[in-house]
């Protein structure tokens, strides 16, 4: 994987969905198969046009962060990341104390991962490769071209929700986003002697 | 170069033997941390030697040296890293990877003026980092459990070990008298610095806006870790997305 003088693995059907297999593949009901590889790099590929709109909208930062919240509600599973961080506690949690930290999950990795995507400005993706995880969804390794920098490894964990491809975890040189919000989320929520209240108010302003 | 791979027969009954400590893959954001407390204490050690020392010299390292020297300064401590690297490789039976690394140094040394340039990479004979560390993971060896090292930061039993096996067979070593041989840890030095300089903004999102500084920087070296030393996906292993869909 590391070795950039490997053979990339993209599956067939890959080089042959553009834009028109996203939107085939979208209007097809979808059976048991689940998501393809082809489907899942089509999905990534439309996911990275939309962040260089934003980045390259010459926007001000606000704006930017807006757009963010957008692009996360619309692209990644963002109540399943949420509950996936906050973990075992949130089964206790009533259904508004739920509703109330999914919202303010949602802006707090709005804020904090779209000021990382600034990075991406003048960025090449370039997918390598993708791996099919059966009902895990389907993991897209990519490598990320920047101009004045190393470039660094991009793994896209996708999976499907009603039929259609959303972003599970973004994984950066092997550090994952789930991960590192599990790590944040329960040590914010122990800092607050187990209150989901209290973080969710916390989450809000960070 | 020669007595070193000698040496290296040595070190390979010892991995042999090191094998016998051989696990199955684990989850990615798998965690052993017997020595928490203390390494909590180190922690709080390393953060605070950061904020007074380490973060303001890269800032300053920033401010003073143009970037292009800044880059010479880099190539030139990566340049030095190729010579230990091809023993791991070979090490590992990576041949190709041994005969690319020798190939990178042989051109950055010449025709990179001692490793100030990085010529080799437009020839396409990149850097393929290894240690110790993954040698020790080629054998069979399990990571055990995690360790913060002071002034050095996360780290392994095995990636501890790799380091001091790596300091120990590096053929520079052998090779270049002191006070040369000084000057490249004064280097390697400066090197650290501008290596803070360029990862700030990580560095200062895990040690400074995280609710728990120690445990997002454990979870953040042992996934990159993992990555780098090419760890295998055990799809069985990987988290359900679904198991908190509640």
């Amino acid at each position: 994987m590391r070795s950039i003088t490997k053979t990339p693995t993209l599956p067939r059907r890959a080089v042959l969905a553009g834009a028109g297999g996203l939107m085939l593949s979208a209007a097809l009901p979808t059976f048991a198969f689940g998501l393809t590889e082809g489907a899942a790099i089509s999905f990534i590929n439309t996911v990275m046009t939309d962040v260089h709109v934003i980045i390259n909208s010459g926007k001000s930062e606000a704006q930017m962060l807006a757009d963010f919240d957008g692009f996360f509600s619309k692209h990644a599973e963002v109540p399943l990341i949420a509950k996936t961080a906050l973990g075992a506690p949130g089964r206790a949690a009533s259904s508004s104390q739920l509703s109330a930290y999914i919202r303010a999950f949602q802006g707090y990795i709005s804020r904090k991962y779209g000021r990382q995507f600034r990075d991406f400005i003048g960025a090449e993706l370039n997918v390598i490769s993708s791996r099919d995880l059966g009902a895990k969804g389907v993991l897209v390794t990519s490598k990320v071209d920047l101009p004045t920098r190393p470039d660094y490894d991009m793994d896209w964990w996708v999976i499907e929700i009603n039929g259609r491809p959303k972003m599970f975890d973004l994984v950066i040189e092997g550090i994952s986003m789930v991960s590192t919000e599990r790590t944040e989320i329960g040590a914010m929520l122990e800092s607050f002697g187990g209150d989901i209240d209290k973080m969710t108010a916390r989450l809000n302003v960070t | 170069m020669f007595m070193t791979m000698f040496r290296s027969g040595g070190l390979l009954v010892l991995l042999s033997f090191l094998a016998a400590c051989a696990s199955g893959p684990k989850p990615a954001d798998h965690i052993n941390d017997p020595f928490e407390e203390t390494n909590r204490q180190i922690h709080e050690f390393n953060k605070a030697m950061d904020a007074i020392a380490l973060a303001p010299a890269a800032a300053a390292y920033g401010a003073v040296i143009p970037e292009d020297v800044r880059d010479a300064v880099d190539n030139s401590a990566n340049n030095l890293a190729l010579p230990g690297q091809v023993v791991n490789h070979v090490l590992q039976g990576k041949i190709a990877d041994a005969l690319q690394t020798t190939a990178r140094f042989a051109v950055n040394s010449t025709l990179g003026i001692a490793g100030l340039f990085d010529p080799a990479s437009e020839l396409g004979l990149f850097e393929v980092p290894t240690n110790f560390d993954e040698t020790l993971q080629v054998y069979g060896m399990a990571e055990g459990p995690y360790l913060e090292l002071p002034l050095i930061g996360g780290s392994t039993v095995r990636g501890t070990l790799g380091m001091v096996v790596d300091f120990a067979i590096d053929p520079l070593r052998q090779y270049i008298p002191s006070p040369e041989r000084e000057y490249l840890f004064l280097l390697k030095g400066v090197d650290l610095v501008g290596d803070r300089l360029t990862y700030s903004d990580l560095v200062d999102l895990l040690l400074y806006e995280s609710s728990d500084s120690y445990a997002s920087q454990r979870i953040a070296y042992l996934q990159n870790m993992r990555h780098n030393l090419d760890t295998e996906l055990v799809i069985e292993d990987l988290e359900d997305p679904f198991a908190f869909d509640y």
